[in-house]
């Protein structure tokens, strides 16, 4: 690699910021070995064992490490690991080899690959997962053979950006955050894992970089733009202090946003509203409590069932439902339902595609049909319930049968549970999203029903104004402040009103400053956002006037136009004509 | 010369049966102790100290089967492995 600037590297902008340091390169070094009959097996014992001893110290160490920061649990996998090592059998069969000639790395790979052959044929999820245990070992062992030990993320002691082909779970357990000032990966979009877990972190990061990420170097210094997509190789002095000066700009606002996390929601004039996260794992939590969430406001169930071949178990999904609700301490929770179908597709399901999928077979429809998957998702609800201040909120309710047959499951499985001695909370609000406009229309007849509405904006304005935002030809359709929006929206939190239900909105509109006015003065009463956009919107709301947003919504559902509507809000909040930066 | 062995005969409690992941924790309850520990099924023993052996074991709710320990400490191998399988609620003595 030469020391001059090269050419920037390009991918999928994955999480925000910029980011600058030495590259700390995750990638795995080349592990091709001769096989070598005819060898001394005293001779190759000796030098198994001390792959294998400082194998053990390795595991021992990450294990510590884990267990430092992410606790116990996440630090079990690595005990597996190390009783891997010492597998009686394994250590029978790599014996084997060895007697029979062969060389340490042979006898070692050949053991353990009749293993992870024999787990990998079988149809078992979990002795999957242990043949990828039992590889990872191997390759730690064999690179100790041949003189190249594996990088590991526990050994990071410098700040750095973090380079490798993609992460797993059981590197982002050793990762400290506070020396990781960005992530590279090779593979992966918007929702791999890495991109989740940086986004979680507050962590700079480009994914999907692809090849090109093998050339890069230990130490080659790499400045991450995670809004550009855009990693810059070696980049000039000029580059990374105008990086420096952003970077030190955007900490100093974090900062004075930061000293606001802990006030309650409420405009200059007393209103409540709630300022809640939108999460998709118990890992998006640190983020959003630092940001101060007052609650979640959305759970997105479903990134426990993407990406993966089976349906997560009753236990699993307890156990994370618990964990969200144990974090955050006895403030509300909105846990949605599983949302799939439509852009998300389930490979354990193998549901055949469809011609029109938004208008087709997902969310609750899919629940409803298929109650064998609803109900295991209800129950691990139901129990986790005694943990904190649940609400169950189901997706795509259309009509006012889905959402009795819903809740009619639920009431079911909380009879059983009860019935079989297991505690449940006595009093869950079961709320729906409001996303499809007929639910908007009717929302006095479902406010007799549902203890809460959030609106899930992305999809209302999608199938109010028939436009995918993500079709060019189109997108200057999907119009957030189209007074058609608003009036729909209106129509919600009147509806709700007439049963003292409460309105959120937990689509992106929550966290879009020209809007937050308008639905202050419309009756929404809970925002709930990504984590990044909850300090902005939080001093924002504290310098709120909630009495001029009423008169502003009002006058805006009079407008022909969403940038008539615009105007009026610029006009009426002239300090939004600037945009925040980070936001 | 001649070890102290002893077995003991179980049932599968669980209605998930006795599979890998259940079976593995057995691995760790049996490791620390110096005696031959099998879990024999079927006519079939294999090594419980073995994560690699125990994996493939697959017992369905109500099927028998059996602990043996061999060696010094064979009687309380034996209690601590059946110690866990009650607690878990896997299986029960027969």
């Amino acid at each position: 690699m030469p020391d001059g600037p090269s050419s920037p590297l390009t991918g999928i902008a994955a999480s925000p910021g910029l980011g600058v340091g030495p590259a700390f390169v995750l990638l795995p070094p080349d592990l091709t070995f001769e096989t070598r009959s005819g060898q001394d097996a005293a001779a190759e014992r000796a030098r198994l064992e001390a792959a294998l001893a400082a194998s053990r110290a390795d595991i021992e160490r990450i294990r510590e490490r884990a267990r430092a920061s992410l606790g116990d649990e996440h630090a079990a996998i690595f005990d597996a690991h190390l009783l891997l090592l010492s597998d009686p059998e394994l250590d029978a069969a790599i014996t084997a080899g060895l007697n029979g000639g062969l060389n340490a790395e042979a006898a070692l790979v050949g053991a353990s690959d009749t293993f992870i052959t024999m787990f990998e044929s079988l149809d078992d999820p979990y002795l999957r997962e242990r043949a990828a245990d039992l590889r990872d070992v191997r390759n730690r062992v064999l690179a100790h053979l041949l003189g190249k030990p594996l990088t590991a993320l526990a050994d990071l002691r410098e700040p750095a950006v973090i380079v490798a082909h993609d992460l797993a779970p059981s590197d982002t357990a050793q990762l400290d955050r506070s020396l990781v000032r960005g992530v590279v990966t090779a593979v992966g979009g918007r929702t791999s894992h890495s991109a989740i877990m940086a986004r979680g972190l507050g962590l700079p990061a480009v994914v999907g970089v692809g090849e090109a990420l093998h050339g890069i170097s230990p130490g080659t210094v790499l400045l991450v733009d995670g809004d550009a997509g855009r990693v810059s190789v070696n980049p000039e002095a000029g580059e990374v202090a105008a990086a420096q000066v952003q970077m030190q700009r955007t900490a100093e606002e974090r900062a004075r946003l930061t000293a606001l996390a802990g006030r309650e929601g409420r405009t200059a004039d007393g209103l409540r509203v709630e300022l809640a996260a939108n999460i998709g794992s118990p890992a998006d939590l640190p983020l959003a409590l630092e940001a101060g969430a007052e609650g979640v406001g959305l759970y997105r169930t479903e990134f426990l069932y993407l990406g993966r071949d089976t349906l997560p178990d009753e236990e699993e999904q307890y156990r994370a439902y618990r964990a969200v609700l144990e974090g955050m301490a006895g403030r509300p929770v909105v846990i949605r339902t599983l949302d799939v179908g439509g852009d998300k597709a389930l490979p354990a399901l193998n549901l055949p595609p469809e011609e029109n999928p938004f208008l087709g077979f997902r969310a609750i429809r899919l629940c409803l049909a298929r109650p064998d998957l609803f109900r295991v998702q209800l129950r691990a609800l139901l129990r986790a319930s005694v943990h904190g201040d649940l609400r169950v909120m189901f997706p795509m309710i259309a009509t006012v049968q889905e959402f009795r047959a819903a809740r009619a499951l639920l009431d079911e499985e909380r009879a059983r549970l009860t019935a079989e001695g297991v505690p449940v909370a006595e009093h869950i609000q079961v709320g729906m999203m409001v996303e499809i406009p007929a639910a908007a229309v009717l929302s006095r007849q479902f406010a007799r029903e549902a203890d809460f509405f959030s609106i899930g904006s992305n999809d209302l304005i999608g199938y109010a104004l028939a436009a995918d935002r993500l079709n060019e030809q189109v997108a200057n359709l999907y119009q957030p402040l189209n007074p058609a929006i608003l009036a729909l929206i209106g129509q919600t939190c009147a509806g709700a009103a007439t049963q003292n239900r409460w309105v959120g909105v937990c689509g992106e509109m929550a966290g879009d400053p020209l809007a937050l006015p308008l639905l202050v003065g419309l009756g929404v009463t809970e925002l709930s956002m990504s984590a990044p956009a909850l300090l902005p919107r939080r001093e924002q709301v504290l310098k709120l006037d909630a009495g001029k947003a009423r008169e502003l919504a009002a006058h805006a559902l009079t407008l022909d136009t969403a940038q008539e509507v615009e105007a009026a809000v610029r006009s009426a909040f002239p300090e939004l004509a600037q945009r925040e930066p980070g936001a | 010369m001649e070890q102290p062995s002893t077995e003991q005969p179980f049932i599968v409690t669980s209605e998930h049966g006795l599979h890998a992941r259940p079976a593995a924790q057995l691995v760790q309850v049996a490791t620390p102790f110096a005696s031959a520990v099998e879990l024999v099924a079927d006519g079939k023993a294999v090594n419980l100290k073995s994560i690699m052996s125990v994996m493939g074991v697959g017992l369905s709710q109500g099927a028998a089967f059996s602990i043996r320990a061999t060696g010094e400490d064979a009687q309380a191998a034996l209690s601590a492995l059946a110690a866990r399988l009650e607690e878990q609620g896997l299986a029960r003595r027969a």
